[in-house]
């Protein structure tokens, strides 16, 4: 198992060379720049900040001193932010989690229980009604759900606050901190949670119903089981295999930040921040984000595989 | 009890069909059967009839001169939709937008199905090294992330002060070039199987050419994953169009697309007064790619013999 990891890991070398080739190239051939596009500096400063930030070197060293300083730990100099890049991502990073995670929950709740549900009673009204929302909101662009809920919730009904994270002008400690988070927290949460769950019940409706097709289930019902056992014990156990490679699949949503979703809502996310970013033309930090998720797409992809080693010893046996 | 008498029902084998029909047949009668996706395709044609035939219809014109006087009505009797900030028909315009996102669309998706069919055809039949290069350069741009991509180019492009004409061709092919590698990888799987068969010994007993024998004789084999992934290659299209150009980055006016007529919701007062501006080009990007994504599932039933209900 150890060698298998070893060389798993070691596999995804070449991507990621290739991978930070390719976003290093982008960034050097788009045109503009964070000094060139801020009136206020003066010639003298400017040519001195270009010097500094090496903006005129040639794409090779450019490269160089950018994967010197990602393999310290160091993704660069965010010239909007004043800090680096790395702390700016770890500053934001966090409230996207809280955001992402309380989406993850609550969509791999509700995805299990209506798809096992739906693939249950396949074909029935109840399926029917299913399929169609789950396309509806696998449909739906994000920037839209989250406009139409904002009118909706937080400027006709005025339940919900608009955005932000918190109540500006009140400083609250304690409890009466979290709860006003939670608040603002809520919009955004349903949003993301209704994007998210469309995909989420398809897949575990599908994966049940190769399940309840087979053998070992009709055994257990033939043994006189109650049939809440059968499909929960039974079916959905061997239903979730799959599913739990999925669980990597998600490692970089995580910690993406819903771009989208942050900027609409006003939360002051990673996702969000890289939008900011792209007003400012702030390369490194643009530079940063992106390998950054790239980084963990490749390493989800890992765990997924190496999951799916875990659970089906028909994979490990290869 | 009656649970289980219900579930063999279902698993029941169809009985063989008598004459020996072509795959696409068998595959457009099973689609037939689908209410839901003839529903979808139904709502398709409807939503393509509206955009392209609509505007013949419409008393206004995308030439009109701007009438000030006009501007910010709510819908009327004249104007279905209401009027914009320089009195434009929002009808209209909602038609003409639609033209410009399913152009998108499918561009995009004709770009995906040429780079990524041809590709995944080259990867499998070839193997080798050729495999190995293809295969890599499909997980390097799968690990990039589109959306952050997408939207750096698209302020680019900005930068770069490109005429906006010209500049929806560059989107298109942008979000065509990105989603290619999935469609890549599904091809080459099949025809790392495909050649292995019979009618493959036939062909290079005839001597066929490398070229002809993956265009004539292993790509049409693949024609019905193609179909599918393209379809929703569409769907996923019009998404990424109409998000970039609500950020401004993608399709720009004076050409209007869905996307960048929804964008006006940024200004706060026609977000919260002139729902009108902003709910019809969403609630149509909304129904186009909910029928396809649901025509796509039902051609997936129908092309895929195992999940045949």
């Amino acid at each position: 198992m150890t060698t298998q990891v070893i060389r798993r890991l070691l596999q995804t070398i070449p991507t990621l060379i290739g991978v930070s080739i390719v976003l290093v190239l982008i960034f050097h051939l788009i045109p503009g720049n964070f000094v060139d596009s801020n009136p206020t500096i003066s010639k003298e400063r400017a040519t001195e900040l270009k010097e500094m930030y090496g903006l005129n070197d040639p794409v090779h060293i450019k490269y160089i001193k950018w994967t010197q300083g990602v393999l310290k730990g160091d993704l660069g100099y965010s010239i909007s932010h004043k800090q680096p890049v790395t702390t700016i991502i770890d500053r934001y990073v966090w409230n996207s989690v809280l955001i992402a995670g309380a989406v993850m929950v609550l969509s791999w709740i509700i995805a299990i229980i209506v798809g096992v549900f739906s693939a249950v009673r396949q074909h029935s009204f109840f399926d029917g009604v299913i399929t169609f929302l789950v396309f509806a909101v696998m449909s739906l662009p994000s920037f839209f759900l989250g406009l139409l809920a904002i009118k909706l919730f937080a400027v006709d009904m005025r339940i919900f606050p608009i955005g932000g994270m918190t109540t500006t002008g009140a400083n609250y400690e304690g409890w009466a901190h979290v709860w006003d988070v939670l608040e603002h927290m809520i919009l955004p949460v349903i949003v993301l949670t209704a994007l998210n769950v469309g995909g989420l019940t398809r897949y575990f409706r599908t994966s049940m119903l190769d399940v309840i097709k087979q053998d070992f289930i009709r055994t257990a019902r033939a043994k006189g089981l109650k049939e809440r056992t059968v499909i929960f014990k039974h079916a959905l156990r061997n239903a979730m295999i799959p599913a739990i490679t999925l669980l990597g699949f998600e490692i970089p949503s995580l910690f993406a930040g819903a771009m989208i979703t942050e900027s609409i809502f006003n939360w002051p996310g990673i996702g969000g921040v890289f939008l900011d970013a792209i007003t400012a033309r702030d390369y490194f930090l643009m530079l940063g984000y992106t390998f950054f998720i790239a980084f963990l797409t490749i390493i989800g992809n890992v765990v997924a595989d190496l999951m799916y080693r875990v659970v089906d010893p028909r994979v490990r046996m290869k | 009890m009656s649970e289980a008498v219900v579930h063999s029902n279902s698993v029941n084998a169809k009985p063989p069909t008598k004459k020996p029909a072509s795959p696409m047949r068998l595959a457009l009668r099973e689609m037939r059967k689908n209410k839901f996706a003839m529903a979808g395709l139904i709502v398709l044609v409807l939503m393509f009839l509206f955009c392209f035939i609509g505007p013949m219809f419409s008393p206004y014109s995308m030439d009109d001169a701007m009438n000030i006087r006009n501007a910010n009505k709510a819908p009327s009797a004249d104007h279905w939709m209401g009027t914009d900030k320089v009195g434009r028909d929002v009808l209209l315009r909602v038609m003409v937008a639609g033209q410009t996102s399913l152009m998108v669309g499918i561009v995009a998706m004709l770009v995906t199905v040429a780079i990524g069919s041809t590709l995944g055809a080259i990867s499998g039949y070839y193997r080798g090294w050729v495999d190995t290069i293809i295969m890599r350069l499909a997980d390097i741009i799968m690990s990039i992330p589109s959306l952050p991509v997408l939207i750096i180019l698209g302020a680019a492009l900005s930068e770069l002060k490109m005429d906006p004409a010209n500049r929806i061709y560059l989107v298109m092919f942008l979000i065509g070039f990105l989603s290619w590698p999935s469609l890549a990888r599904l091809v080459r799987g099949q025809i790392l199987m495909l050649r292995e068969q019979e009618f493959m010994q036939a062909a290079e007993v005839l001597g066929l050419r490398d070229r002809r024998k993956i265009f004539r004789h292993l790509l049409p084999n693949t024609v019905p994953i193609i179909i599918v992934v393209g379809t929703l290659a569409v769907a996923g299209g019009i998404l990424m169009e109409s998000v970039l150009s609500f950020l401004g980055l993608g399709v720009v006016p004076p050409t209007p697309s869905w996307g960048n007529m929804i964008s006006a919701a940024n200004s706060m007062i026609e977000f919260q007064k002139r729902p009108w501006l902003w709910i019809p080009p969403g609630v149509c990007i909304f129904i186009t790619v909910v029928s396809i994504n649901i025509m796509g599932d039902g051609l997936r039933d129908a092309l895929d013999p195992k999940s045949k209900r």
